[in-house]
């Protein structure tokens, strides 16, 4: 939970609700790549061991 | 019974993420019982009201007035209160797993996730809003009760 951007997205809708407009679409961005990255990791890490682990187990 | 349980258990995440982000010592037990209060009251309405939006508002609420009182009293900004206090309510576990549906190509998970990811992420800054808004009103109550409490003590 660290690693995930749930405050930088709260806090990026808040700035926007403030009319701080263009702070808060460039940390609702930066909060959305995060997020992408994190799931992409997490897919090419499943993805991966599944590999290894068939390439292992023949 | 239940109620006391999360209340303690979410006393316990503020502290820890309040120790993890390094906020100030004086400072720590306010967040806790801040971000424990608003959990307790986002787990009270969840029970009578099966919605995201509402509990996640009252909670909201609640951050909003408590962090502000705490943050006057206890002389630190606000969003060192804020902060450790919305770890538990924030939608960033959805956002991961909409994120990771996105990547597998399911489209209809996809949407549901990120729908509640906006969802929540908007009432929560609403509730801000609100909360600042009342507490705009209760302000100079506070500074004068301190005051007075400063020159009688």
């Amino acid at each position: 939970m660290p690693l995930v951007p749930g405050v930088a997205i709260t806090n990026s809708f808040r700035e926007i609700v403030d009319r701080n407009t263009i702070s808060g679409v460039i940390r609702a961005v930066d909060a959305i790549i995060i997020a992408g990255s994190i799931g992409a990791g997490v897919v090419i890490g499943t993805s991966l061991c599944r590999l290894i682990f068939e390439w292992i187990g023949g | 019974m239940h109620v006391l349980i999360e209340f303690i258990v979410s006393l316990a995440s503020t502290v820890g993420f309040g120790l993890i982000t390094n906020i100030p010592r004086r400072s720590l037990l306010p967040a806790g019982i801040t971000g424990s209060t608003a959990w307790t009251v986002y787990y009270l309405v969840l029970q009578v009201n099966h919605g995201l939006i509402l509990s996640n508002f009252c909670a909201a609420i609640i951050i909003g007035i408590l962090g502000n009182i705490s943050a006057v009293l206890f002389k630190v900004p606000v969003n060192i209160i804020y902060v450790p206090s919305l770890v538990s309510l924030v939608p960033g576990g959805i956002l991961y797993l909409g994120m990771r549906s996105f990547t597998l190509g399911q489209e209809s998970r996809t949407s549901e996730y990120l729908f509640n990811t906006l969802t929540i992420a908007i009432a929560l800054a609403v509730g801000f809003v609100v909360a600042e808004v009342i507490f705009y009103r209760i302000k100079p109550l506070l500074i004068k009760w301190l005051q007075t409490r400063k020159i009688s003590g």
